[in-house]
């Protein structure tokens, strides 16, 4: 019985098994301090600031359309969903929104 | 005559056993240092499984679909009314471990184990057909990928049409993701959070509104 124990744990050790996670995303409110077209600093309502990196996967949507690290500027509200990603010191943002829908101005 | 043979044949059986004996010690070792290594160093979902395990498990995956199956061939075209029906149930039942781009770029995803793969790259899309339905239809074992479908169905159209749509994730345009956004489920808190979002960028507070 212990054998076979042993070799059903060195089965496992060999096939994968799943488990679920919660991850390491993060969602950044803030204004723009600075955006190149590597990264973006971005001064939290906390009033940290927070470099984040973009990569060939970062998504920009301004107002709900496709856009791009170019149309960001400086002092622009911004929210940035991240992720993490080995070897990556910095956050690294998978989604950059901006610039309000219309249905989110205020009246 | 016959001594001077059976002696050789003898000593040759002797060289072939030391050899297999030597051989089976050596793989012992090996995995006990591997097994030591591993009760060491603990079990974590967040690891990257190893060449070897990546292999064999792809492997695994490879033997347990029947030959039959692997040879199946979509009977739905690859129109664009398709396309957006598997894209669609995509969306509404894939992109939460899987992402909408097919990236397995989510929480879920990236940290299980064996990892949601990029569906987009060779490792998927050089499956065939019936090894991409047969997956979905009765899941792999050992993976976070379940059953969606019923036991030896070769019709589910739904399932088919999923076919259609992997094929197509390499060039999946943004428009797309973003309808597929849409679709995506979200739970009371992450609806609330989206608007949330969408106050803060519209010049309102980042604190949750009163409904």
């Amino acid at each position: 019985m212990r054998i076979i124990t042993y070799l059903a744990l060195v089965v496992a050790l060999i096939i994968p098994a799943s488990a679920f996670a919660h991850g390491g995303g993060q969602h950044i409110m803030g204004t723009v301090k600075a955006v190149d077209a590597k990264s973006l600093t971005v001064e939290t309502t906390e009033k940290k600031q927070v470099k984040v990196a973009f990569d060939e996967q970062t998504r920009f949507e301004k107002a709900g359309a496709s856009a791009s690290a170019q149309d960001l500027s400086v002092g622009e509200r911004v929210v940035v969903h991240t992720t993490t990603r080995p070897g990556v010191a910095e956050p690294v943002a998978i989604m950059v929104k901006f610039g309000a829908r219309d249905s989110a101005r205020p009246k | 005559m016959m001594r001077v043979q059976g002696g050789a044949l003898k000593r040759w059986l002797v060289r072939i056993l030391a050899a297999v004996g030597a051989l089976a010690l050596t793989l012992l070792i090996a995995a006990g240092i591997y097994f030591a290594a591993v009760v060491r160093g603990g079990f974590a979902a967040r690891d990257q499984p190893s060449a070897l395990e990546a292999r064999l498990a792809r492997a695994a995956r490879s033997l347990a679909v029947p030959a039959r199956a692997k040879s199946l061939k979509n009977p739905l075209p690859a129109s664009d009314e398709v396309i957006a029906r598997g894209r669609h149930h995509w969306a509404d039942h894939c992109a939460l471990c899987h992402a909408n781009d097919g990236s397995g770029d989510t929480p879920i995803g990236r940290n299980l184990y064996p990892k949601a793969p990029d569906m987009r790259a060779a490792a998927t899309q050089g499956l065939s057909d019936g090894e991409l339905y047969y997956i979905i239809e009765n899941g792999i074992r050992l993976s976070g990928m379940p059953a969606w479908g019923e036991r030896a169905r070769e019709d589910d159209e739904d399932s088919w049409a999923l076919v259609a749509f992997i094929r197509h994730l390499p060039k999946l345009g943004p428009d797309e993701v973003r309808k597929m956004e849409a679709l995506n489920p979200k739970s009371a808190e992450d609806k609330q959070e989206e608007e949330q979002e969408e106050n803060f960028l519209g010049g309102g507070s980042s604190n949750p509104q009163p409904h």
